[in-house]
């Protein structure tokens, strides 16, 4: 149950951020060769990248109350409806209306996004048993992968736009992410990750001292790639150094594939550490993981 | 001319370099935090605390991409580089207080 649980979770995972790497690399061509600047273009996914914030705090206490089978599938559901949405544009559209439409479609395809990240990771604390390093093992090949496969996304997105063109290479993902949910639908056990007991709607902030330090490190780990990678470096690849866009598209897609491998690489690299509880035999009872798993 | 050459050459190598060598450190660390979350995170409901965490995640997306913009307007690159640095130290100093898992699943 364990094992079919994680492929699942996994294969899901995937689809979806084959998807999601496509999508934005789709969306991006498609308004380059419709004339849009550079600007009106990263307006596109501002609401994207901002539903996070909400989509986190209220998905996680979602899934806690009803089980993580129904954050994933609504994941999945929204991303459909998304990229459905998207195929209605049609390029004679007003410029204000046409930015208005997409960015709200991308809102949603960013809510999709996180539900389906949201579920996918804390499923694996379920999944994973109490084996020594078996959690961090599971965690980075799921998190290592995804990114990885982010990275085949925006070349498959660049392929899918020439092969097949805007309104095709959508509906297209659209049907592999619903052969997807049909099997998640059919497949996944159905109150993974459900609480015994209904927690409240305050409980959404963390009271642990743990969890609030290494969510802030996750903020400021997170910022300091960000404060470079999104605009700095792809704007002075092209100013200062004379790039072609294809040239820095490939450098950055590399990056991020690169990266998930490494991520997946993880476990292996990582030192026994008392504090991590990698490599260091448990004592007194508490189990290498830091506690059972329910399912 | 060959000297302004051989120096693009120099920056493209320093900067492309650079940013491998970020990439794996960072790779390295984000993959231990994502791990770390799943240790810390409370059994009963899970996907409260990862959900917390996300959030913060998400958070950091949106400010760092804010600041890249608008580090870059002001200072270019290496002011965005310094901004990065920055919020790098922040984080190591964050995660020099983080309790032992076994502590906290104690606790749970």
């Amino acid at each position: 149950m364990r094992r079919r649980n994680y492929a699942l979770v996994t294969a899901g995972y995937w689809v979806f951020t084959l998807t999601d790497g496509a999508l934005r690399m789709l969306v991006l061509l498609h308004f380059h060769q419709l004339g849009y600047s550079a600007v009106s273009i990263a307006f596109l996914f501002l609401l994207y990248e901002f539903v996070g914030i909400v989509t986190n705090l209220i998905g996680g206490w979602v899934g806690a109350r009803s089980g993580l089978n129904r954050t994933l599938l609504a994941g999945l559901g929204l991303q459909i409806v998304a990229l459905v949405v998207l195929s209605f544009h049609d390029a004679s559209w007003r410029k204000w209306l046409s930015v208005g439409f997409v960015m709200g479609a991308q809102a949603l395809s960013g809510v999709a996004k996180d539900l389906t990240k949201m579920s996918s990771k804390s499923a694996v604390k379920f999944v994973a048993g109490d084996g020594d390093g078996a959690l961090f093992r599971m965690v980075a090949v799921l998190t290592g992968s995804k990114n990885a496969l982010k990275g085949v996304g925006f070349f498959l997105g660049a392929a899918l736009l020439s092969s097949l063109g805007y309104d095709g290479a959508l509906l297209l993902m659209a049907a592999l992410i619903a052969v997807t949910f049909v099997a998640v639908a059919a497949l996944l056990d159905d109150d993974l990750g459900r609480s015994k007991k209904k927690p409240p709607l305050r409980s959404i902030l963390s009271t642990s001292t743990a969890v609030n330090r290494l969510a802030a490190a996750r903020l400021f780990l997170f910022a300091s790639r960000d404060i470079w990678f999104v605009v700095a470096l792809p704007v002075y690849l092209d100013d200062v150094l004379g790039w072609s866009y294809e040239g820095i598209g490939a450098f950055l897609a590399a990056w991020v594939i690169g990266y998930g491998i490494v991520q997946a690489a993880a476990p292996q690299a990582s030192p026994a550490d008392e504090r991590t509880n990698l490599g260091v035999r448990s004592c007194g009872g508490v189990g290498g993981d830091g506690g059972g798993s329910r399912s | 001319m060959a000297v302004a050459v051989a120096l693009d050459l120099a920056v493209t190598v320093g900067v492309v370099g650079g940013l491998i060598v970020f990439g794996v450190v960072f790779a390295l660390n984000s993959s231990l935090h994502s791990y770390l979350i799943l240790a810390y995170a409370n059994d009963r409901d899970v996907s409260l605390d990862v959900g917390f965490y996300y959030s913060a995640n998400a958070v950091g997306r949106l400010v760092g991409t804010l600041l890249s913009g608008a580090l870059y307007l002001w200072g270019g690159l290496e002011a965005a580089l310094w901004g990065s640095a920055l919020s790098v130290v922040i984080a190591w100093l964050l995660t020099l207080r983080l309790p032992a898992v076994a502590l906290v699943a104690q606790q749970g």
